[in-house]
């Protein structure tokens, strides 16, 4: 062990009665089985539950994931930047010469005139 | 697929030595030999195990260890290991005492330990490891293996004084 230390030090004896423990060197029959036979239970399980989704990056269709890209990118842009394609009136105020101003739900305002009778 | 009747062949006995040693009863080395296998097992399942022999004495060594602690769990001494260990370098408790009893004090003075000393201490001085081997094992420098080891061997001494003391 350590040259350091004097051969009665208490933990160099302590280290030798543990290394000294008594019983047999070998696990038990019995243990063994148990435990080999919860390993290969666990081992059954994780054939049945393995996950088969996944696709290797070589067939993975490249074009067809660019494109979908593509589409949810312009459609974002449009509802995003042109959202006064989708938008509806939202009220309308009129003002003392006849004439109105139209709000929409994209936040833009119209001014109009008076209709022709 | 791991050969697991060969993983049992050549390393079963080896956790069932380190297990039996520190926890000094075949009941507890049996769970503890349980619980290592079934965590090595966990473990293959996440990650490729390249050399079954470290891991699985590194995991006898800490579940040994976190076993012990639940033993001796109500058996704690208030007194930091520190204050312990200066206290003891005055006694002279060096005297001769029954084999099983020593080893169940070292046991008990083990769990008293911070984990990373009790850790180092045990992988060795229980496992046999070299200095460096245990750097390895637990991804720290040699250095600091040999203070880790300075330290655990100095609070032993305390601790182990201590408890032959505070019994007679």
């Amino acid at each position: 062990m350590n040259p350091n230390h004097p051969t009665d030090d208490l933990v160099e004896q302590a280290i030798e009665a543990l290394l000294n423990t008594a019983g047999s060197d070998e696990p038990p029959p019995m243990l063994v089985s148990q435990v080999r036979q919860a390993i290969a239970e666990r081992q059954n399980a994780r054939l049945v539950n393995r996950p088969t989704s996944g696709v290797p990056r070589n067939r993975v269709s490249w074009l067809a994931l660019a494109v979908t890209l593509l589409l949810m990118v312009t459609s974002g842009w449009i509802v995003g930047f042109q959202g006064h394609l989708l938008s509806r009136i939202a009220g309308e105020q009129s003002t003392t010469n006849n004439q109105s101003y139209v709000f929409y739900t994209d936040g833009s305002v119209e001014l109009r005139a008076p209709e022709a009778q | 697929m791991e050969d697991w009747d060969q993983i049992f062949g050549d390393f079963g006995p080896v956790v069932w030595k380190q297990t039996r040693r520190m926890l000094g009863n075949a009941s507890d080395a049996a769970d503890c030999f349980q619980t290592v296998m079934l965590e090595a097992f966990e473990l293959s399942k996440r990650k490729k195990v390249r050399n079954w022999g470290p891991l699985l004495r590194r995991l006898a060594i800490l579940r040994s260890l976190d076993r012990l602690r639940a033993r001796y769990r109500e058996r704690r001494d208030p007194r930091p290991v520190d204050e312990i260990a200066i206290a003891a370098k005055d006694s002279q408790a060096s005297r001769s005492l029954d084999q099983h009893e020593l080893a169940e004090r070292l046991r008990f003075a083990l769990t008293r330990l911070p984990e990373n000393q009790a850790a180092a201490f045990s992988l060795r001085w229980v496992d046999g490891l070299s200095n460096e081997q245990v750097a390895e094992r637990m991804q720290i420098t040699p250095n600091h293996v040999r203070v880790l080891l300075h330290r655990a061997r100095l609070a032993l001494q305390g601790l182990l004084s201590d408890e032959g003391e505070n019994r007679s």
